[in-house]
């Protein structure tokens, strides 16, 4: 609900907090309340920013309540339960923290909406390792981007304009020469057209089908030969010029996106991306560039490891930290009734839905969420670099941004209803 | 408020006492001198049995940023190792390579520490390492910004800009990255690194801004002194990683003329 104490202002240097790539430079103006984009914003941004806040009352079983009814109930909730699933943390640095607070105190399980796509990250870090780059690195030293499974913009409309297509670079590269070419099926290429004319390089092949072009990728680097005539239906000599391509590269990037790769054992994907550009280290500079974290998905990871020791799907319920990234996930504790109470954060995106379990259930969302059906209590919360500032983790983890407030609400955000819960626990 | 440290056994270098037991009076968080008979003091430990020392400090220890959450995400199998359960008055943790943060400042108290001191903290990812400083309770924390690869500086030294130039810079730095010293570790080298040159040696030049690892010592160290930085330039050698590179280190140390290097 929009606060009639909004001063019409003009905020610069806003940072979007709408996808993972938290772009810092737009220009927002705030008209009793109503916000506008004026500069910098991509489409996302812009449906974001430009919503009209809803007027939307907590509530209790579906009828209207006080804030102060509905945290009483929340602690009630909690004082009940036994196993309680703590999940969406969809939030900010301080939401986060207040999270693994309340997971300490409660015994409970902590999952992320997205880490089906960020755990086939984390697992090959964990099992493999591997060597990443960030933005600017790319901006100004990329002379061959390869997307996988992806084409970057589709979901973050920016990363060209911001990393890819920059008119200037620190090293005097030739952005005119920079190359970009894509592995996968039904990806928009059209952004990989360099301004000089330049069309990308396209492989289609089956999402599946990508480990298999990245391993045979890596062999022909490596100097094995191939005896197959096509691999995963593409042309071997295709895939020999590409080979080459890379080993003359002089800094190669390959960017994926672990949420797109919707298959089974992608991670083992992203392994044989990891596994080829180090080998391309040894003679060239090489790095991944992963995609990903949305609705603080980066942010949840990195703050449920230095509080906990573990990258998310840990479990309080012994007293101690216990990570098990195959049982503690949301899905498998609500499917095999694990748990006894959600309480689901998401504050961001406003289409993110809770899952619907026959357990007691918290909702602390923004107030534009359509829930498909009743929660035991909803309370509205505000956005984070909308409604109140703070800090978010962006794609390359590298680089935590910090928030503006642009506009003034009643409502509460998620750290200071989770901090008043654990006060009283 | 006045406390009282009563009869513990102190032992005090600085100040060549070598194990007698004393009494310790602290106002408003500092030691201070016995007070007079007629001065109400407000607590009183009994520390008979016990040693008192000053606290520890430990000016060289990775308890936080970007580079330490990666190893912890790395480690589940060391954290397994190594749970920390929660009690009445601290929470649950794990530990034990790189522990969380919680259990770090747990177990630094424990130890004796009162102060540790984060050596790398790279300017670009200040934000997370104090927050996980922040998250690391009861023991004071600083860090320590890492320059000397940055393209910013690198930038200043090959177009030759004066001391003062660089000072001002790494001033600048100091401040926005809330450091408390400045830090190099393989001066140049890991910009070479990105540009494909695989090693650096004190007096070799990076292939793309032509300055040597020497040229940066001197510079960052010179910059500390003039700045007043109390603690000196923190330095990890050259060639970092590179088989051989012991020499670069002996080179390293000797280069410095004469300036404090830990």
């Amino acid at each position: 609900m929009i606060d009639k104490n909004n001063v019409a202002r003009i905020h610069r240097n806003v940072t979007c907090p709408f996808c993972s790539l938290l772009c810092d430079d737009l220009v927002v103006k705030n008209k009793t309340g109503q916000l506008k984009v004026l500069s910098n914003g991509c489409s996302i941004a812009k449906s974001q920013f430009e919503q009209t806040q809803l007027p939307v009352k907590p509530g209790i079983n579906g009828k209207e309540v006080t804030l102060d009814d509905a945290i009483n109930h929340v602690i009630n909730i909690f004082r009940k339960s036994r196993q309680p699933l703590i999940a969406g943390l969809g939030t900010d640095v301080a939401g986060m923290r207040a999270v693994m607070e309340l997971a300490d105190k409660t015994g409970a399980i902590v999952d992320h909406m997205y880490s089906d796509g960020a755990m086939r990250n984390i697992k090959v870090m964990q099992d493999h390792g591997w060597m990443m780059t960030t933005m600017a690195e790319i901006k100004n030293r990329a002379d061959l981007i390869i997307f996988a499974g992806t084409d970057g913009i589709t979901n973050y409309p920016r990363f060209y304009e911001r990393v890819i297509w920059n008119k200037n670079s620190l090293f005097n590269i030739d952005i005119k020469q920079r190359e970009i070419v894509y592995i996968g099926d039904h990806l928009n290429t059209s952004a990989g057209k360099n301004p000089s004319g330049r069309l990308p390089t396209s492989i289609n092949c089956k999402q599946e089908q990508i480990s298999e072009i990245v391993a045979t990728l890596h062999a022909m680097i490596v100097g094995n030969k191939i005896q197959e005539q096509h691999v995963a239906g593409v042309k071997l000599q295709v895939l020999e010029k590409l080979a080459e391509r890379m080993k003359q590269a002089r800094y190669g990037v390959i960017v994926w996106a672990p949420g797109e790769l919707n298959h089974p054992h992608a991670e083992l994907t992203i392994q044989a991306i990891c596994q080829t550009i180090k080998y391309l280290n040894r003679t060239t500079r090489f790095s991944g560039f992963s995609l990903a974290g949305n609705d603080g998905g980066i942010t949840a990871g990195n703050v449920s490891a230095w509080l906990s020791g573990y990258p998310l799907r840990v479990s309080f319920a012994k007293g101690y930290p216990e990570y098990d990234p195959y049982k503690y996930t949301i899905r498998n504790v609500l499917n095999k009734k694990e748990v006894d109470t959600l309480i689901w954060i998401s504050s961001f995106t406003a289409t993110v839905r809770p899952p619907k379990a026959n357990i007691p259930t918290v909702v602390l969302a923004t107030p534009a969420t359509k829930l498909h059906f009743r929660p035991e209590v909803i309370i509205p919360v505000g956005t984070p670099g909308v409604d109140h500032g703070g800090q978010l983790f962006r794609t390359d983890s590298v680089i935590a941004l910090p928030l503006k407030q642009v506009r003034t609400t009643k409502y509460l955000n998620v750290a200071e209803i989770l901090n008043r819960v654990v006060k009283s626990l | 408020m006045l406390i009282k440290l009563s009869g513990g056994t102190v032992y005090d270098p600085v100040h060549g006492i070598n194990g007698e037991q004393r009494d310790i009076y602290i106002r408003d968080g500092h030691i201070t001198r016995k007070p007079s008979a007629n001065v109400k003091i407000d607590k009183v430990y009994d520390l008979r049995g016990k040693i008192v020392m000053a606290g520890a400090i430990d000016i060289h220890t990775h308890i936080g940023g970007g580079k330490v959450n990666i190893a912890r995400i790395m480690l589940p199998e060391d954290h397994r190792d190594d749970p920390v359960s929660k009690t009445s008055v601290t929470r649950a943790g794990c530990g034990h390579a790189v522990p969380s943060t919680l259990t770090t400042g747990y177990r630094y108290a424990e130890m004796g520490y009162t102060a540790c001191f984060e050596p790398a903290m790279l300017p670009s990812n200040a934000r997370q390492v104090h927050m996980e400083m922040a998250d690391t309770p009861i023991v004071d924390k600083g860090a320590y910004a890492l320059l000397g690869s940055d393209d910013f500086f690198l930038r200043m030294l090959a177009a030759k800009k004066d001391q003062e130039a660089i000072s001002d810079y790494v001033g600048w730095i100091i401040n926005a990255t809330q450091a408390i010293a400045i830090k190099v570790v393989n001066p140049g080298g890991i910009s070479a690194f990105k540009f494909n040159q695989r090693k650096l040696n004190l007096d070799e030049t990076n292939q793309y801004y032509g300055v040597t690892p020497r040229d940066i010592l001197i510079k960052l160290a010179r910059a500390v002194r003039e700045l007043g930085i109390p603690h000196p330039l923190h330095v990890h050698g050259c060639n970092l990683g590179v088989p051989g590179n012991m020499q670069t280190t002996l080179d390293t140390i000797n280069a410095v003329e004469g300036m404090p290097l830990p």
